[in-house]
């Protein structure tokens, strides 16, 4: 039973009663319900209900996934495993569940990622194309890598014009992307951000542009790190993510675009062998995709 | 019955009305008060485990949902500024199509104050006041003895009241 209010209590209740316990207009109200609605169907996928082997992989996580590896391959994780399926919906302006679910429905993307150490630092950076049947192709640096869901295949320099040994960081990216299907967005944030996660769509209003764009933020309470992803609000597809640490001054910046679809041959590493092998292009025009 | 719809008709469904309610009648904005429910259930599928481990589920996730509506409205507050009104295309003396007979300023106020509550506080005190929760329950969804879940209570109302006295809203004024 609850105890007795206080009179300021009372008061003060009178008060806020009478100016904020208006009902929810009904539309609202059933906005709300299909959301929640959808929150019940997708429950039985929630991971502590249905597997925890997946909370069991993120205790075997190997000594790399620290540190400043942490940071830009969690960010890149987040990016990537917005193909899983999303698990909550809602109505009105784009929810964050919008935007995965659209982009899940998207059979490829091309992304560039810029990562920084520090601020004054100059930024690596490297591409990913994905393909239908889970094709991967990463440019790093000089190196080519081909992938696909199965692992790794091969990767080479365009430089030496050879099959190399594929860089560290290129592997796990692709380490990333072999096991996309074995653990949930959900697990990938508590892998970057703690149980203190909380993945919320910013109010914001960009000014000029603020009909066309909705940004998410993933944010830690007392925490330096932040994440942000802009999206549009047309095709409910997005179209950045941005980490920031703004004690350590690393950054990592991912841009998505949607503008060709690669054929076959884009992902067959022996083609590209082929190509490196027998063309007279130079190197610069290897590594064009479009 | 699988586990995940006993969850969900054990800890949630009892409870949903007043999560919806609990959330629009601090936003009060439609469109915010969609997004802060979602907010809110994205939350709670993050804390699942916590909350089926919780002395108090229900307290706790309507916590969360007080939670998610104070972030909203503070990420609100901050970007209209203190001392405009948190629906500008509305006139600050209009009356408010959210609640017949209140300026929209008074509203706007009243969530300013709400705004500028600690979390804890506004937890406390929406537990307290809207939800006629008693202390017990309150410490036990804030996680905190129930002398503190008081102090909460105690210094959400004096900071809110200051706020209104200082617009020159009497409790009065406001209620009658």
């Amino acid at each position: 039973m609850p105890d007795n209010l206080d009179p300021t209590e009372e008061t003060m209740k009178r008060m806020l009663q009478s100016i904020m316990n208006d009902p929810i207009p009904e539309p609202i109200d059933e906005r709300m319900e299909k959301t929640l609605q959808t929150f019940r169907r997708n429950l039985p996928e929630h991971p502590y209900l249905r597997s925890k082997n997946r909370i069991r992989f993120f205790a075997k996580m190997p000594t790399w996934f620290s540190g400043w590896n942490l940071a830009w391959s969690a960010s890149l994780a987040i990016f990537l495993f917005l193909f899983i399926p999303s698990f909550l919906l809602g109505g009105g302006n784009p929810t964050w569940a919008d935007v995965t679910q659209q982009f899940k429905s998207i059979p490829f993307f091309h992304a560039t990622v810029y990562a920084k150490k520090i601020t004054s630092k100059n930024a690596v950076q490297f591409e990913i194309w994905m393909g239908e049947g889970g094709k991967v192709r990463l440019r790093y640096g000089s190196q080519v890598v081909f992938a696909d869901k199965k692992g790794f295949h091969k990767s080479y320099d365009i430089l030496t014009r050879s099959a190399v040994k594929p860089d560290q960081d290129a592997m796990h990216v692709l380490q990333l992307i072999n096991s996309a299907e074995s653990f949930s967005l959900e697990a990938v944030i508590q892998i970057l951000t703690g149980n203190m996660t909380e993945l919320r769509a910013l109010p914001t209003q960009v000014e000029g542009v603020s009909d066309d764009i909705s940004i998410f933020e993933l944010w830690r309470d007392n925490s330096p790190e932040s994440i942000q992803i802009w999206a549009l609000r047309g095709s409910l597809l997005p179209v950045q993510l941005q980490q920031k640490n703004r004690q350590s001054g690393e950054s990592i910046d991912i841009f998505f675009s949607y503008l060709k679809q690669q054929p076959e041959s884009f992902f067959d590493p022996t083609q590209f062998e082929n190509i490196l092998a027998n063309s007279s292009k130079v190197p610069t025009e290897l590594l064009e995709a479009y | 019955m699988d586990a995940a719809e006993a969850i969900y008709l054990d800890y949630i469904e009892p409870i949903k009305d007043r999560m919806k309610v609990c959330i629009y009648r601090i936003v009060k904005d439609p469109d915010d008060a969609a997004d802060a429910f979602q907010n809110a259930l994205f939350k709670i599928w993050n804390y699942l485990d916590r909350i089926m481990n919780h002395p108090n589920p229900q307290a706790y996730i309507l916590s969360i949902c007080v939670s998610s509506a104070h972030d909203l409205l503070r990420t609100r507050s901050r970007q209209s500024g203190h001392e405009m009104p948190l629906i500008p295309e509305i006139a600050a003396d209009a009356p408010s199509p959210f609640r017949p007979g209140y300026s929209n300023e008074i509203i706007a106020i009243v969530q300013h104050a709400i705004a500028s509550m600690s979390l804890k506080q506004a937890q406390a005190v929406f537990l307290r006041l809207f939800e006629n929760e008693s202390y017990s329950v309150i410490s036990d969804a804030l996680g905190c003895t129930e002398e503190t879940a008081r102090s909460h209570v105690s210094k959400g109302l004096a900071n809110l009241r200051s706020i209104l006295l200082k617009r020159n809203i009497s409790m009065r004024e406001a209620y009658s």
